[in-house]
């Protein structure tokens, strides 16, 4: 029984997908809708009464076999789903924010004419990420990997007829596959050092290593890369504000609730080795917190209100790093937990507001929103504030407890944290003021159209802008006396964490962020919701805002350093080298023949005399060589 | 016997063909690779396990010699006579689709080469494999001399030579090692595995065999005919070249070179590892810049052969059996690949990548099983060629880390190629009042059950293992023995 619900857990997305992809277009834009958010409903409610039925009882994990997949001698790899405390999580994650998001794309996707398939690929991708938690190795964890990464590829260039939002699809893909390569390599190394790929094999074997261990720090550092390429951390970050060409749902969903969660999962998933390795450690976090700050940077002047989230996305996905370099676990899949229910919410706010205005994107072109959009804006506030880390919205809590980590562990991390907050707060605030305050700055047509979306979009949004104000009471603080459920409950797969800080210090660090928060709140409020400013045009901004505006010309640098060079070698090392010099060269072999009988052919005159003489040459060569034996 | 039936009847068929008109020899012409094809599956189901060779043949032909008409299948041979029989039915539908090799002598000669191919995967004595492996090829020569491209003459020329020069040394390679079998002294294979080279032998032996094996793959340099006849030959020609023929050069390799001459193996294993891993980085880099769909499937097979080489080269069980998987599904993958050319050109006119454009509007369930067949070639997980990759990539690894950063640049630029191409040919706007098209209904048929045989494949590929895994093992202990 429990074995089957496990089993069912990604397999009904699987069906969705298998039946909208064959038939939704027989079964009509609305069936099709229904069967996907129903498909992640039940996949839903097969994990919540998994729990009812298994981890009431305290059991810890439930590991299901189904077949075995690739069997060599010496590495055995089975298809093996395993359900514990956090697989359970991020399957309630998945699912749960999943169906909301499937139920608000059937409003969103109404009018598109590709909503079978857009479903079926939404479907797809519940049942990859799905299999990605739910792997019980980490050969079968790697297929959830590369499928949502496909997914995502198929989902960004959803409307393929864009040739820029195929390119985004590409670059995408291509850069997964690079944090793929790095991955695999992991993989290899992990199956020679430990002859398996199993989780509990893996980490049981590890411990037999000392903490530093040359193939262990190698191993985790390989999974890093991959974790940073499916995560948009430093230097594989690109693709993630370009993947914003997709559908906004499909931004909630994947790039900012789930998928972008893979790579932290995958360190918590494997935290049994970073803790033997500390240097991964600490490049992790380092990584994290650079990526925190400067996505963050870049989120300030943004002009195209997915493309603030995407980089405020980017930016907190660095913060969970960050805490993971710290050791704490449970405390990064609390914030992905938290991240889920107000990035979510965020995005499908976001879709809401573009909805409303036909597709426009450039908040220059929104303002005053609030009339028009009440529930758009209400839920906005509350994915804001919890963003921005304002008690008792959801991000306070997570938030607060990896500043207190890092002020734990090097107080100086903590300083240029609180400055990260404190942009984060600023451009979130901005882009809130800037959508729903002052002044509609779009044309009279777009303001006649302005409406608030539909119940089927808004439901959702006011279930999550709960989330985003209750998520954070699973983590309430030590010194609240409350106990913290969700490291409570994720404690038999991180361990149990220690703090070791006074009250009085927690009391401080908390009024910090809070303060932080506040004040960057407030300078938003003065500079966008009382003066009114609006950014300037593109043309007009110089100076470190140009740098900003322009992404620090990440692109640009990639785009002429790697890209285009590698293009221009493909050429010349096809022109040059392969015709010319291999193929060239083979010519001149095979030329030698044809040459050698020209040559020959000379020697036939027809004079007797020269045919005389070349035999007696040759008689007394032979003479010759047989007497020098 | 079995084995015997197996090999022939397509020639048999095929001679019967040249004497009949058109259709009625297309039909014969289908009928028989149909039969083929089930009776190689019917053998395949009843295969037992072990690593003992089944439906064993030995015909004394040559008595004195030692040269007996020794056929036999071990799982290695058997996924490689599947690959034959299911890709040899989609090239006659490549010759049949396309006027000017619609003729009774393309489908004989099609015919030729099925028992060409299988003949070397049966061959358990070195005169018939020699025998049979250039049956293979003269009829590939004729379809591509004949039915080619403009530069067919001095482009076949050229890949003659290449492959008649390797052949040439293989052939005094196998010479050589008879004189130096146990008395008294036989062609068959196990003579040739207990033969006893005097000194340093095996080092040149190898060279001998390795240049036939290595230009049929082909391994880097051996290469330059490769892009060049591909672009040339008719649509049949280059499925058969492509799935097929760069098999055998993997397959000699496997069953003829390493247990064969295991002290040569070893002496240069560290030189031809890394031409063959030279050859997907060089391979993945060209393909990234082609403008012709037949020239990126060429370089990208190039790659692709490369790390099958490299996986055959790391002598690990995991390479090896990765090979045979992979052989088999870049194999499926790479026929369904040109069949997709195909249409795209018989119904656009053009296989230039960038010309045509926006064909997803146009032919979705051809963009669809394109995308499986792709994803199959670039190693998705859950399709075969995501099996075989993750094989011989651990294969290789296993020689040391560093092996498998080089097959991994064309795991990244794979995607970056293969994509590319999708995009521009699939997706994008298509240019108005442009007609939507289907597939007919074989085409459909082929590319879908290659796209079903893939992803099958690369859930299960349990068959794959349990076929190969004891040929394979007994590779292994054959390649240490010595």
């Amino acid at each position: 029984m429990k074995n089957l619900l496990v089993v069912l857990i990604p397999l009904l997305p699987l069906l969705g997908f298998a039946v909208s992809g064959l038939f939704g277009k027989r079964l009509g834009k609305s069936a099709t809708g229904l069967l996907a958010s129903g498909m992640v409903l039940l996949s839903f409610l097969c994990a919540a009464a998994l729990a009812m039925l298994h981890f009431r009882t305290g059991d810890s994990a439930i590991v299901v076999n189904l077949f075995s997949w690739i069997r060599m001698p010496g590495l055995s790899i089975p298809m093996g789903l395993l359900v514990d405390p956090l697989s359970l999580m991020m399957v309630f994650v998945v699912t749960g924010i999943g169906f909301l998001i499937h139920v608000y794309s059937i409003g969103y996707m109404h009018d598109d004419d590709g909503v079978a398939r857009f479903f079926s690929y939404l479907n797809l991708f519940t049942f990859f990420m799905l299999v990605l938690v739910l792997a019980d190795n980490f050969a079968v964890l790697f297929i959830g990997w590369e499928g949502v990464g496909l997914c995502s590829y198929l989902l960004i260039g959803f409307w393929f007829k864009n040739h820029a939002f195929n390119g985004a699809a590409v670059k995408a893909f291509v850069v997964n596959r690079i944090g793929d390569a790095g991955f695999l390599l992991g993989l290899f190394l992990m199956a020679m050092t430990f002859g398996s790929l199993s989780f509990a094999e893996v980490f049981s074997r590890a411990a037999s290593f000392g903490s530093g261990a040359p193939a262990i720090t190698l191993i985790t550092l390989f999974l890093f890369i991959g974790a940073s390429g499916k995560s948009a951390q430093i230097p594989l970050y690109t693709w993630l504000p370009d993947a914003m060409a997709g559908p906004t749902p499909v931004s909630a969903l994947i790039h900012a609730a789930t998928m972008v969660t893979a790579g932290v999962y995958l360190v918590i998933r494997s935290n049994a080795l970073y803790a033997l390795a500390p240097l991964t450690m600490a490049i992790i976090a380092a990584v994290g917190l650079a990526t925190a700050i400067w996505a963050g940077l870049i989120a300030l002047s943004q002009r195209d209100i997915k493309k603030v989230l995407a980089y405020s996305t980017v930016s907190q996905l660095g913060f969970m790093f960050l805490a993971l370099g710290m050791g704490a676990w449970s405390t990064g899949f609390f914030h992905v937990f938290t991240h889920a229910f107000f990035k979510a919410l965020l995005f499908l706010g976001a879709g809401s507001v573009i909805h409303a205005l036909s597709g426009e994107q450039d908040i220059r072109r929104m303002g005053g929103l609030r009339k028009a959009l009440p529930v758009t804006y209400a839920t906005m506030l509350a994915g804001t504030l919890a963003i921005a880390g304002i008690p008792p919205f959801a991000g306070f809590f997570s938030k607060d407890e990896i500043f207190a980590k890092v002020f734990e562990h090097a107080p100086a991390l903590w300083a240029i944290a609180l400055a990260g907050a404190f942009v984060t707060s600023f451009y979130m605030f901005r882009l809130f003021f800037l959508v729903f305050h002052g002044e509609f700055r779009g044309d009279a047509t777009a303001k006649h159209h302005l409406h608030e979306s539909p119940k089927v979009m808004t439901a959702p949004l006011v279930v999550l802008a709960l989330g985003a104000l209750g998520a954070g009471f699973a983590g309430l603080p030590e010194i609240f006396g409350a106990p913290h459920w969700i490291s409570d409950f994720l404690a038999p797969v991180t361990g149990r964490g220690e703090s070791h800080l006074s009250h009085a210090t927690e009391w401080m660090l908390m009024g910090a962020s809070v303060a932080t928060g506040l004040l960057a709140l407030l300078f938003a409020w003065v500079r966008y919701g009382v003066k009114g400013r609006v950014p300037a045009e593109d043309a007009s901004v110089t100076g470190v805002a140009r740098w900003s505006l322009g992404k620090f010309f990440i692109d640009e640098l990639y785009d002429r350093a790697i890209v285009k060079p590698l293009f221009r070698f493909s050429a010349w090392i096809h022109d040059v080298l392969d015709r010319r010099g291999l193929d060239g060269a083979v010519g001149a072999i095979a030329g030698i023949s044809p040459w050698l009988g020209q040559q020959v052919r000379l020697l036939q005159t027809g004079n007797t005399a020269f045919y005389l003489f070349a035999m007696a040459l040759g008689v007394f060569l032979i003479l010759f060589v047989a007497t020098l034996r | 016997m079995h084995s015997l039936i197996l090999v022939v009847f397509p020639l048999l068929a095929g001679l019967a063909v040249l004497f009949l008109k058109e259709a009625p020899a297309r039909r014969l012409a289908v009928v028989t690779v149909a039969l083929e094809a089930l009776f190689a599956i019917v053998l395949a189901a009843l295969f037992g396990r072990g690593d003992t060779v089944h439906y064993a043949l030995d015909l004394p032909w040559v008595p004195a010699w030692g040269i007996s008409f020794r056929l036999g299948l071990d799982g290695i041979s058997l996924v490689l006579v599947l690959l034959t029989v299911l890709v040899t039915p989609v090239a006659l539908l490549l010759a049949a689709r396309n006027p000017a090799t619609r003729t009774p002598v393309f489908y004989a000669l099609v015919l030729a080469v099925e028992t060409g191919l299988l003949g070397v995967f049966a061959a358990r004595d070195a005169i018939v494999f020699y025998l049979f492996w250039e049956l293979a090829l003269v009829p590939v020569y004729f379809i591509a001399a004949i039915w080619g491209g403009e530069k067919r003459v001095a482009v076949t020329l050229k890949f003659f030579i290449y492959t008649v020069v390797g052949s040439l040394l293989m052939l005094f390679g196998i010479l050589y090692v008879y004189f130096y079998t146990l008395l008294p002294h036989s062609f068959s294979l196990e003579a040739f595995y207990t033969a006893s080279l005097p000194g340093d032998a095996a080092i040149w032996l190898f060279a001998c065999f390795f240049a036939a094996f290595a230009v049929k793959m082909p391994v880097f340099p051996f290469h330059t005919w490769q892009s060049d006849t591909y672009h040339e030959a008719p649509a049949a020609g280059t499925v058969l070249l492509a799935a097929l023929m760069a098999k055998m050069g993997a397959y000699g390799a496997m069953r003829w070179l390493l247990p064969v001459l295991p002290d040569g193996m070893h002496a240069w294993q560290w030189v031809v590892l890394a031409l063959s891993l030279i050859g997907v980085v060089w391979g993945s880099i060209i393909a990234l810049t082609q403008k012709d769909m037949k020239r990126l499937l060429a370089w990208s097979s190039f790659a692709h052969t490369g790390l099958i080489a490299a996986g055959i080269f790391s002598l690990s069980f995991a390479g090896l059996q990765g090979a045979v998987v992979q052989m088999a599904a870049h194999g499926i993958a790479i026929a369904a690949l040109f069949l997709v050319v195909d249409i795209v050109e018989t119904r656009t006119g053009s296989r230039a990548i960038g010309q045509v454009g926006g064909l997803a509007h146009r032919a979705p369930l051809l963009a669809v099983v394109f995308m499986f067949a792709l994803l199959s070639a670039i190693g998705l997980p859950l399709t075969a060629g995501f099996v075989g990759e993750f094989q011989l990539l651990y294969g290789v690894a296993q020689q040391g880390l560093a092996w498998a950063l080089p097959g991994l640049v064309g795991v990244v630029l794979g995607a970056v190629y293969m994509l590319q191409w999708f995009r521009k040919t699939m997706l994008g706007d298509a240019p108005a009042g442009s007609p939507a098209f289907a597939p007919t209904g074989v085409e459909t048929t082929v590319l879908v059950s290659s796209a079903a045989l893939l992803v099958f494949f690369g859930v299960w590929p349990k068959w794959l293992m349990d076929w190969s895994g004891p040929a394979v093992d007994a590779l292994v202990q054959l390649v240490a023995w010595k």
